[in-house]
């Protein structure tokens, strides 16, 4: 039983970094889609480790300016929910070692970069992995692009408490471009 | 008259402190922004009593963020090496009111894991990290300045000895362009 459990786990692992698996491809654009100006809609869950559904939604602007010929982009966000005005940035920046992107977010009450997420894109659909602290707990943290469409895409981010068995949605942020 | 201005000056330095805790030091990087041709030096082996400085050619643009908590630095410059381009993002906190710096080039490709802290001291944004170098861990002190409106410097330095002495390894002298 163990030994299966060892073996689930391996498999866990195996498929929450799915790049390993694969020959490197040079995704140095691949955010491209993401450039410009885009009105948000948010819906962030208040407690996404705990059993209430409860949310909140959030409506701003995302601007998201590329560096480096594309290999770099920094997106500011601002936003308005019930609990006032919200503004972040994220740096994102293409290892061409690595063939993989980190995502470096901060907000702007706190000043300072929270852990890097690092991932790739696989057929059209981004998906980068990292971990955070929630009430002294670290967790699995996975956020994903996905519906990519010119005018349009969805970014949502997932927690897991578990080592990645089971999911949480706890951010789902609707774009379309302004 | 002497006496009664170091008497004077004693005091200013005694309320110093306690007078400059709640300034609000969210637009300390104001003088910053905008466009600026950058000449450059660079120590190419810091710490190995070397003298092999080499010139670089460039421009930064420091662009804010959140309306000037946070700004993004870009510097492009040509060297004897070839291009150099990096970033660095310099964040408010407004809780501790320090600032926070993080640098990244192309080549890289991941944020610097540990950034420089700091403040205004003595007239110079001036931050501090301890770094992995050549498997050593230092001390790494990088300073920014305004000299008047249109001229501003900054300097990397390193310390092996807990900050006691330093080597500077990179001086950056900056004109300001047009918008």
């Amino acid at each position: 039983m163990i030994r299966l459990a060892t073996l689930a786990a391996a498999a866990a692992f195996m498929a929450a970094f799915p790049a390993v698996a694969q020959a490197p491809r040079d995704g140095a654009h691949d955010f491209d889609f993401d450039l410009g100006v885009w009105k948000t809609h948010i819906v962030r869950r208040l407690d996404p480790l705990g059993g209430s559904g409860a949310t909140v939604e959030l409506n701003g602007t995302v601007t998201v300016r590329k560096l480096w010929d594309g290999r770099a982009q920094v997106e500011e966000i601002e936003a308005d929910g019930p609990k006032g005005h919200w503004e972040g940035m994220t740096v994102f920046l293409y290892d061409p070692q690595a063939h993989q992107w980190s995502m470096n977010f901060a907000n702007s009450a706190a000043g300072k970069f929270a852990t890097p997420m690092i991932g790739s894109f696989t057929d059209g659909r981004g998906e980068l992995i990292g971990t955070d602290v929630i009430d002294g707990r670290p967790i699995l943290v996975r956020a994903v692009w996905s519906n990519i469409a010119p005018a349009t895409h969805t970014y949502q981010e997932s927690y897991s408490a578990d080592g990645g068995h089971t999911w949480q949605v706890a951010f789902t942020a609707t774009k379309t471009r302004a | 008259m002497i006496h009664l201005r170091v008497f004077v000056t004693g005091l200013v330095l005694l309320a110093a402190p306690v007078a400059a805790a709640p300034r609000d030091g969210a637009h300390d990087f104001d003088f910053d922004l905008g466009r600026w041709h950058t000449q450059s030096s660079r120590l190419m082996h810091p710490l190995a009593n070397a003298s092999d400085w080499v010139d670089l050619d460039g421009e930064t643009n420091v662009s804010p963020i959140w309306g000037g908590k946070g700004n993004l630095a870009e510097y492009k410059a040509q060297g004897p090496n070839g291009p150099l381009e990096l970033i660095a993002i310099r964040l408010f906190n407004p809780k501790t009111q320090q600032w926070a710096i993080n640098f990244a080039t192309p080549g890289v490709g991941t944020l610097g894991a540990q950034p420089g802290v700091g403040e205004v001291r003595d007239g110079r944004m001036t931050f501090y990290d301890q770094e992995d170098y050549a498997g050593r861990q230092i001390w790494v002190r990088f300073q920014i300045w305004s000299i008047d409106a249109d001229h501003a410097q900054s300097e990397q330095a390193f310390s092996v000895d807990g900050g006691k002495s330093w080597e500077v390894n990179w001086i950056n002298r900056y004109t300001r362009l047009p918008a």
